[in-house]
């Protein structure tokens, strides 16, 4: 690992080198001047909280607090096009001129609209843009909506969006992924931009910042590796963390539920009453030039499978320090301790709610520690510039206990017999570039190094190092382009594969008309494997795994063409036309001859779909529906050694539904509001047939009905939800139901 | 005119209201005149109805078995005390050859041969009563069904001459030096003699880890999807 020591040096050195150049450089103002104002709902005259200001053209931005304030400091004078945002109004642009050390005050009157899309995201292409201006399928989900679920994790949320598919960590969009536990994520996980699977299987830990501490999430449909590299195939989750407001402000949030009983006798493996609940406590404060926002929360549920019960708490913090006029100091960071079941698959169909996966003596518990740090600094260096450096911290601890089950025969003694031990750092330099209104550049390099130690894969390290380039150009008043590459170099041990990734994309939108906006895109995606499926050595549900360092990255190609349009501010309509082709997707495999198995590139495949999403506003103001969805048509095209048809070659993809449906339908009247969602899949075509989860063939279609109820003030919510009300039996995963029936209530009350 | 129009769009609002309730309303029963979903199989598996005399207590079976060195083939009786009403002592000798295999995609191999020898001991005959002995072969490749959380194993077209021993029980220990063992227990069976058909006995037989076992049953497939 030498070469990659001494590339994360010179890639460090090279970064502050240019930062420290661009910074006495920079331009700073010697008087400077702001702007403040308030937005407000135009039709009630309420403060909108949560809305986005920005200085068009400039890195300078802000986001209104509880009373609807913003305030953007230490700008420098001269004329400004303000532009505010709000999920669910109209946006709106002001022009303001601002002498030194004046200080403008505005005020924004947005007007509601169901359907207007004016999120401002930045996932797309390391920058702030409106979201219709993204050429891929992007998804935002805010503060609010995210509360509306009464979900304990963002990973519950996600399932109500189109063509997306959640069970635990593993995560599919538009039929990237089948069912994987979550090893080797095909879905990119970002904490405010910065990777975070984790560093020996590479799946995600939706744990790891709670709900509550979330301002935005932010999906993309599509492959993200030109812009953030490795995993990125199918797709980008980005959790944007609140950041601290104006004021000093503590917020509890409690969330209590029960699970319903199964119908069935056989299934009852418990006479307990099955509960969850969680509770976090909020807490922010502005101090000078310091703000802080942080989270303590608990969390516990019983589960209604058997050994499928989760606790643990968390802690995290975000700091953001005005080190000068055009500085800031981000500082992200987390705390969290779990323990958890390992409930994977049934013991039978008769028995499906009990634990097959484990022997009759004992069950697996694992107990996780995980601590990060995410600093990032800021520097504006000039009107037009400004450049991020990023650093991140992972560490896991995991530990594997066998304990004895409470009525087995023999009582065998409490031990630990797996553990693992797994680290990432990185650095990352960036640098955003406005040389005019119409261009927009992005550039940077990144370093990350993960390290593991474990029974299971030894002692290992992989690290990466990559440049990309983003260029946003707007050719002609309608047509915008967005081009982009990425490089990725992975550095791995002597006699691993290492190889080099170019990770091209390219995409336009253009207006058609005022609300009506056409976007084509395509690109280039890879994931390189996890050190869990390079190096494992193990024996797993009877399965005796051996590794292969010569494993290669998988590979994809998509390309989407979509329309997006707007009718008299009520209706809202998205479609899209989807195409991936994969290739060298990693899949365990029997080593022939051997009673071993191991994981290889062999599997290729392509994906054909077509997407719909329709908001409309039925009765202004009080009844609001969304419809979403999404078609896949999936084709399994590997090939054997020899090159001969594999047997499943032409068949549909293991585990990938055909048809997906979501709707929703809100009713508001004053503070009062009620919802019903709904969630259909068809019921997936192709499953593993030697296998050792037993009854894997008893397929049934999904329908799952949600409904929500609660009341809404200022500083006091509540909420109640009966989720899955119809009571009906479904499968998240092979052999493995989803949630019953249970009712939950969510209280929310800020000081 | 201006509440003519107010009044026609409160009019429009409230039908587009009324067909939505109306569509949802027709959207609930058919959902919830739809099945329910999952349900239990009809009937149960096999096992309910199977009685091993000593419980099976599961564990990872796969891979590929011999004799043990140590006492790898036993018989137990039932109810022992139906043996010490005939006679002063029974004793079987035992003996078992071969191999047993098991793949983790359900597909097994066995090919082995076992006997059993009676020697009973009638209170004043000095010798024992040597009765004929009794062989048996298991022969059969096919798939397995595990059952019971892992704890019983049925095995598709395995043939025997004697005994029933299609399905067995299993439990899986690990022996101090590490090496793992097997015990497959059979259900209930009956001497083939005369006379002695109601005393009901069972098998155990215990199997040791071959090392370096090499098994190729000719099933390639993947087991994580994805």
């Amino acid at each position: 690992m030498r070469a990659t020591k001494s590339s994360v040096v010179a890639a460090v050195v090279l970064g502050l080198g240019l930062g420290a150049y661009l910074t006495s450089h920079a331009a700073v103002p010697e008087q400077s001047a702001s702007i403040r104002g308030q937005v407000v709902d135009a039709s009630t005259r309420a403060p909108l909280p949560g809305a986005n200001v920005i200085l068009a053209g400039t890195p300078y931005g802000a986001a209104t607090d509880e009373s609807g304030a913003f305030s953007i400091p230490r700008v420098k004078p001269g004329r400004y096009v303000v532009v505010a945002r709000m999920i669910g109004y109209r946006k709106r642009e002001q022009e303001v001129a601002v002498a030194p050390g004046e200080t403008a005050t505005l005020l924004f009157e947005l007007q509601p609209s169901a359907v207007e899309l004016g999120q401002v995201v930045v996932t797309a292409s390391r920058m702030e843009q409106d979201i219709r201006e993204v050429p891929v399928t992007l998804h935002a989900i805010g503060a609010a909506e995210l509360a509306r679920y009464n979900a304990s994790t963002v990973g519950n949320v996600l399932r109500y969006l189109p063509g997306v598919q959640v069970a635990g960590s593993n995560i599919s969009i538009r039929g990237s992924s089948g069912f994987s536990g979550g090893l080797g994520s095909r879905v990119l996980l970002l904490v405010d931009g910065v990777p975070f699977l984790t560093p020996d299987q590479g799946d995600i830990d939706w744990d790891a910042v709670p709900i509550v501490a979330i301002r935005q999430v932010e999906i993309l449909k599509g492959p993200g590796s030109a812009v953030y590299g490795s995993n990125a195939m199918g797709g980008v989750v980005n959790l944007r963390p609140a950041l601290p407001g104006e004021e000093r402000q503590i917020r509890i949030r409690t969330l209590t539920g029960v699970y319903d009983m199964p119908s069935y006798s056989t299934w009852r493996w418990s006479d307990q009453t099955r509960y969850f609940g969680s509770a976090f406590l909020d807490y922010e404060q502005q101090l000078g030039n310091v703000g802080i926002a942080l989270t303590a929360g608990w969390k516990e549920d019983m589960s209604y499978k058997e050994n499928d019960d989760s606790k643990g708490w968390i802690f995290t913090g975000l700091g953001r320090w005005e080190i000068g006029p055009n500085t800031t100091l981000d500082l992200i960071g987390g705390l969290k301790k779990a323990e958890t079941g390992s409930f994977v698959y049934w013991r039978n169909l008769n028995h499906a709610l009990s634990i097959g996966n484990e022997p009759l003596t004992s069950y697996t518990r694992t107990r996780e520690a995980t601590a990060y740090i995410l600093p990032v600094l800021t520097r504006v260096v000039s009107d037009h510039a400004f450049y991020r450096v990023r650093l991140r911290w992972r560490q896991i601890h995991t530990e594997d206990w066998r304990v004895p089950r409470p009525n087995a025969p023999v009582q065998l003694p409490r031990e630990k017999y797996r553990g693992s031990d797994g680290s990432t750092f990185g650095f990352e330099w960036q640098l955003n570039l406005h040389p005019s209104v119409l261009t927009s550049l992005v550039m940077g390099t990144d370093v990350d190094r993960s390290g593991v130690e474990s029974i299971q894969y030894g002692k290992r390290e992989v690290a990466d190092l990559s440049a990309y380039l983003q260029l946003e150009q707007r050719v002609t008043s309608p047509l915008r382009v967005s081009l982009g590459a990425r490089w990725d170099q992975q550095v791995a041990e002597k006699g691993s594969s290492s190889s080099g990734q170019l990770n091209p994309k390219l995409g336009f939108t253009y207006q058609i008309s005022d609300e009506g906006i056409l976007r084509l895109s395509a690109g280039r995606g890879f994931r390189a494997p996890s050190i869990a499926e390079k190096y494992i050595s193990t024996v797993a549900s009877n399965i005796r795994i051996i590794p292969n360092p010569a494993l290669k990255p998988e590979r994809s190609w998509s390309a989407e063409v979509g329309y997006n349009q707007t009718l008299g501010g009520r209706f809202n309509v998205d479609a899209s036309l989807f195409a991936t082709r994969y290739s060298d997707l990693i899949e365990p495999q029997l080593v022939p001859g051997m009673l071993q198995v191991q994981f290889r590139n062999v599997a290729h495949a392509r994906i054909y779909g077509c997407e719909l999403t329709a908001r409309t506003e039925i009765w202004p103001r009080y009844l609001r529906t969304r419809l979403g969805y999404t078609y896949l048509d999936t084709k399994d095209l590997s090939r054997l050694p020899d090159g001969s048809p594999s047997p499943g070659y032409g068949k549909p993809l293991k585990y990938r539904s055909r048809h997906n449906l979501v709707s929703s339908l809100d009713l508001t009247v004053k503070r009062l509001f009620a919802a019903a969602d709904f969630r259909y899949l068809s019921k997936v075509e192709q499953v593993d047939r030697i296998t050792n989860i037993p009854d894997i063939d008893k397929l049934v279609p999904t329908y799952v009905l949600d409904l929500r109820a609660g009341w809404k003030a200022k500083r006091l919510s509540v909420e109640v939800a009966l989720e899955n009300a119809l009571q009906y039996y479904y499968l998240i995963s092979p052999g493995n139901l989803g949630p019953l029936r249970n009712l939950s209530l969510q209280i929310e009350w800020t000081l | 005119m201006g509440e003519d129009l107010r009044s026609a769009s409160l009019r429009s609002n409230r039908r587009v209201a009324l067909a939505t309730i109306s569509a949802l309303t027709a959207l609930w029963l058919l959902v919830s005149g739809c099945e329910k979903g999952l349900s239990p199989t009809r009937y149960e598996p096999v096992s309910p109805a199977v009685h091993f005399p000593l419980r099976p207590l599961g564990g990872d079976f796969v891979g590929q078995w011999v004799p043990a060195k140590d006492r790898p083939f036993r018989v137990g009786f039932v109810d022992s005390s139906q043996i010490r009403a005939l006679v002063d002592s029974l004793v079987l000798e035992t003996q078992l050859r071969g191999t047993f295999q098991f793949d983790p995609y359900g597909n097994y191999r066995i090919d082995a041969t076992l006997s059993i020898t009676p020697k009973v001991y009638i209170g004043f005959f000095r010798q024992p009563l040597v009765l004929p002995p009794v062989p048996d072969t298991l022969r059969g490749e096919g798939t397995y069904h595990n059952y019971e959380s892992n704890c019983m194993l049925v095995l598709d077209g395995l043939t025997t001459r004697a005994f029933s021993l299609d399905t067995l029980g299993y439990t899986v220990r690990f022996r101090p030096d590490g090496c793992r063992v097997l015990e497959l227990i059979s259900v209930p069976n009956t001497f083939p003699y005369p006379g002695f058909e109601w005393i009901q006995f069972y098998f155990v037989f215990r199997l040791e880890e071959k090392k370096s076992s090499g098994l190729a049953l000719g099933k390639i497939s993947s087991t994580r999807p994805r």
